[in-house]
């Protein structure tokens, strides 16, 4: 009796294991699948445009994709309304951004301020993803004044024309709406005002970016000249405060800066681009991206 | 003695159960799902190779996941907006379509197409859906290919379209799934 009985218990066992194993829940086995699988997950849009919004961010335009970006400076706003809240007054950068490799854009701009050409080459030393914590860029950046040489008495080479900048570009996105970098950045200029001033400059920025809708983002930088010597009128803080708007096939950042200049050796420390103390330099601007692919063909 | 005979058969018919059911499972040997999300105006489409499957030829059981930042767009920009802007893929990193043929079921044994109705849960965008698809089956060799073409509505899933857009992108969204299934071993 007690023979046939656990005979039947295995009976029963074998039942139903063979019965767990008919519906070997094929959920199961996609979840055992994905275990093995170890893709990369690329971090997306850490930030939205290629510039924060005076300096640069660590997003690239791909490859074969050309960025038309403008950008607008008004006039400071302590005139008033004699000045319109300074928007009597603009300065522009137009630039283009040319993704020459995946990780390689190269980038050209003209602007009003000095009619300086710069020309940089950005490159993504590592991207954000589920095995790097953050998205590091290298940008080198020249940029040459073409204003005529004042008619004085001194004699006037090229080389003072040139500025340069390098940057390592540092950021990580935390969560799905925030964002941050740092930028440590050494600008050189060939000519400086006064003697005491220094031709090369250190300079620390921060950025964040905020998601506050699923298109807009509130923008904020900051860069610092933490010790070199200035021009005394110049200041050591070019701030800058604003909105990114996604439109779908645009980005426009609309802000507040100190900053009159767009590259880097004109907003960070240069008193003629507008980077004064206090409130007499504060006014309102824009950036305009556009992307273009060019001669991309789709994979199939 | 006789004990003994009549479990081992009853192990023995089970390890046979075992490998017959084996043969039954089949997994993805390569996947294709595409999408077109475009109108006259403007080409919106993507491409992901990188889904898994399961299919149990025995019950008709079938299962997909899709993990959805691996749509391949052919403009990066419009990738970029799909991951963040519409299918939100860092809150819902998979799709899934969990499903079961309905009575019409095919022989397995034959090397002729059939069609079949699937009928299961559609899971997009967090939102699950009950979805029934019409899937061709056609099998050669020991390779199944599945191929299926159907369309969603945006809405249904929660996935906005922003009024400026709304010439571009289309409200119904057509997908194509192929996919080529292998038997499953362990």
């Amino acid at each position: 009796m007690n023979l046939i009985k656990s005979k039947k218990n295995i009976f029963f066992l074998l039942i139903i294991f063979k019965i767990s194993a008919v519906s070997q829940n094929l959920d199961s086995l996609l979840n055992a699948n994905e275990k093995k699988i170890k893709e990369i997950n690329y971090v997306y849009a850490t930030f939205k445009g290629t510039k924060l919004i005076n300096g640069q961010s660590i997003e690239l335009v791909a490859k074969k994709e050309m960025q038309i970006m403008f950008q607008h400076r008004f006039g400071p706003m302590n005139n008033g309304l004699y000045d319109f809240i300074g928007l009597d007054l603009a300065t522009i950068r137009i630039g283009i951004d040319y993704g020459l490799a995946p990780r390689l854009n190269i980038g050209l701009g003209r602007s009003t301020n000095q009619k300086a050409i710069d020309g940089f080459l950005k490159y993504k030393l590592s991207k954000q993803s589920n095995t790097i914590p953050f998205s590091a860029v290298l940008f080198t950046s020249l940029a040459i004044n073409t204003i005529k040489f004042p008619t004085d008495a001194n004699q006037h080479q090229f080389s003072e024309r040139i500025n340069y900048c390098l940057q390592f570009l540092i950021a990580r996105k935390f969560t799905g709406s925030l964002s941050m970098q740092l930028t440590p950045t050494l600008i050189h200029r060939n000519l400086v005002l006064k003697q005491t001033t220094d031709n090369t400059i250190f300079a620390i920025g921060y950025g964040i970016r905020y998601k506050i809708s699923k298109r807009i983002a509130i923008l904020g930088e900051y860069f610092l000249i933490p010790f070199s010597h200035l021009d005394t009128e110049a200041s050591r803080h070019t701030l800058a405060i604003g909105l990114d708007i996604d439109t779908g096939g645009h980005i426009f950042q609309l802000h507040f800066t100190n900053a009159e200049g767009m590259i880097e050796s004109q907003f960070i420390g240069l008193n003629d681009a507008g980077i004064r103390h206090g409130l007499k330099s504060i006014r309102l601007g824009f950036n305009l991206n556009r992307v273009f692919s060019i001669g991309k063909k789709i994979k199939k | 003695m006789k004990n003994l005979k009549n479990s081992l058969t009853i192990l023995f018919t089970f390890l046979i159960s075992i490998k017959l059911l084996c043969q039954d499972i089949y997994v993805t040997k390569a996947s294709e799902i595409h999408f077109f999300a475009g109108t006259i105006m403007e080409d919106i489409d993507a491409i992901n190779t990188k889904s898994t499957s399961f299919l149990n030829t025995k019950t008709g059981e079938v299962s997909i996941l899709i993990p959805n930042n691996q749509f391949q767009f052919k403009r990066s920009l419009m990738q970029e907006h799909f991951n963040e802007n519409y299918m939100e893929t860092e809150k819902y990193p998979k799709s899934s379509f969990k499903a079961r043929f309905m009575a019409d079921s095919c022989d397995f044994n034959i090397e002729k197409k059939c069609v079949v109705s699937t009928k299961g849960t559609l899971n997009i965008h967090g939102v699950t859906k009950e979805t029934l698809i019409k899937t061709s089956l056609e099998k050669s060799n020991d390779l199944i290919t599945a191929t299926a073409v159907f369309e969603i509505i945006l809405a249904d899933f929660d996935i906005d379209r922003p009024k400026i857009l709304l010439a571009k992108l289309a409200d119904r969204v057509k997908v194509n799934i192929k996919i080529i299934y292998e038997p499953y071993k362990k």
